[in-house]
């Protein structure tokens, strides 16, 4: 560990201020423990090196265990697709009102930031499609989630910046 | 997850001395100990993740993750270093290995036109003498090694491993932190 020697004298009592803890604002476990459920890659390990003691059992295993891995991906995919649609729903209408605005709005405004706007929203969209495919391998990353709300709300902001943009000063 | 366990607030001292009897409980697959375990440190892993990503809704989701983390890799624990250090180590890894992966479009997300800072700026503009909160404002890479070093303790070699930077990387990013620390605390 540090020894802190060369800490500069300035920095000595915010740092001693600093607190080592900060409690959440809100209660973690509940999340956590859902996620916990999900069985992990180590807990059936012991499981798969005593069946490979016997050959049939092992196949029958193996057999089974590939049928439930496929139908454990189509549950998730199905699931994933489920969460996707409920996340963009609170968007769906606003995108969709601002999308069929874009072709007339952008000739009110001028060339530079039409291309600044398109340029913004081809970035959300990629962002977009990129947290969407991750979501389907990880659905219960709340990470993946916030930031999959994060693009909408930013592409919502860009298309309300070029809507204030294209009015008329005052 | 018993609820009546769920609503338990400890202070680390208060399981302390059971820590090696919870850790190896949940070792065997109890979660009602590694819920306990979660009590003890969560505060500690949460301030950690909060400084390391300067952003308070994330700190919460990557906090759910390191222990998401701990308990899978908790096989692995042997004892070794304290349970709190090695925790530690889980969540410092997991933030990192979080920014590899979403980096460059989250600074993207969090600027007005691609090139704004890191940190979505809340405070008023001027002097702001929260260090919490001026660490916030620090970029990235300049973040991470102030973090690891001038409040977790690292050295400059435990911090370049940690960050896959070399230890002439930490040193000026921990001067740069510094300096603009001190042009935002004084």
């Amino acid at each position: 560990m540090n020894q802190q020697n060369d800490t500069p004298d300035w920095l000595r009592p915010h740092l001693k201020s600093l607190p080592g803890e900060i409690p959440p604002a809100r209660d973690l476990w509940p999340n956590i423990a859902r996620r916990l459920e999900r069985p992990g890659h180590w807990r059936w390990m012991p499981a798969a090196v005593a069946a490979s003691v016997l050959i049939s059992v092992t196949a029958t295993w193996f057999t089974w265990h590939v049928f439930e891995q496929q139908r454990r991906d189509a549950a998730t995919l199905l699931a994933a697709q489920q969460l996707l649609q409920e996340l963009r729903q609170p968007y769906v209408s606003v995108r969709a009102d601002y999308e069929a605005q874009w072709p007339m709005l952008r000739t009110q405004l001028d060339p530079e930031t039409v291309t600044v706007v398109e340029r913004n929203l081809e970035i959300i969209h990629k962002a977009n499609a990129e947290l969407a495919r991750a979501l389907e391998r990880q659905p219960d990353s709340p990470v993946l989630r916030q930031l999959l709300r994060q693009t909408m709300a930013q592409e919502v902001d860009v298309y309300q910046r070029a809507v204030a943009a294209g009015r008329p000063p005052i | 997850m018993p609820a009546a366990v769920a609503e338990l607030t400890l202070s680390e001292s208060d399981v302390q001395d059971d820590t090696p009897l919870l850790v190896a409980r949940a070792q065997a697959g109890d979660k009602t100990a590694f819920a306990l375990l979660y009590r003890s440190h969560v505060a500690r892993v949460h301030a950690l993740c909060r400084r390391m990503i300067g952003d308070v809704g994330l700190a919460e989701e990557l906090t759910q993750d390191a222990f998401v983390q701990a308990w899978q890799q908790l096989h692995s624990f042997r004892g070794e270093a304290r349970f709190g250090t090695w925790l530690h180590r889980v969540a410092v890894n997991t933030v990192l290995s979080w920014q590899r992966r979403h980096g460059p479009w989250l600074r993207w997300l969090r600027s007005d036109r691609g090139e704004v800072p890191e940190q979505p700026v809340e405070e008023s503009p001027g002097v702001t003498r929260d260090l919490d909160a001026a660490i916030a404002r620090l970029p990235m890479r300049a973040r991470q090694v102030f973090v690891l070093l001038d409040v977790e303790g690292h050295t400059h070699e435990e911090a370049a491993g940690l960050l896959g930077i070399n230890v002439g990387t930490s040193k000026s990013q921990l001067f740069r932190a510094r300096e603009l620390l001190r042009g935002m605390l004084t």
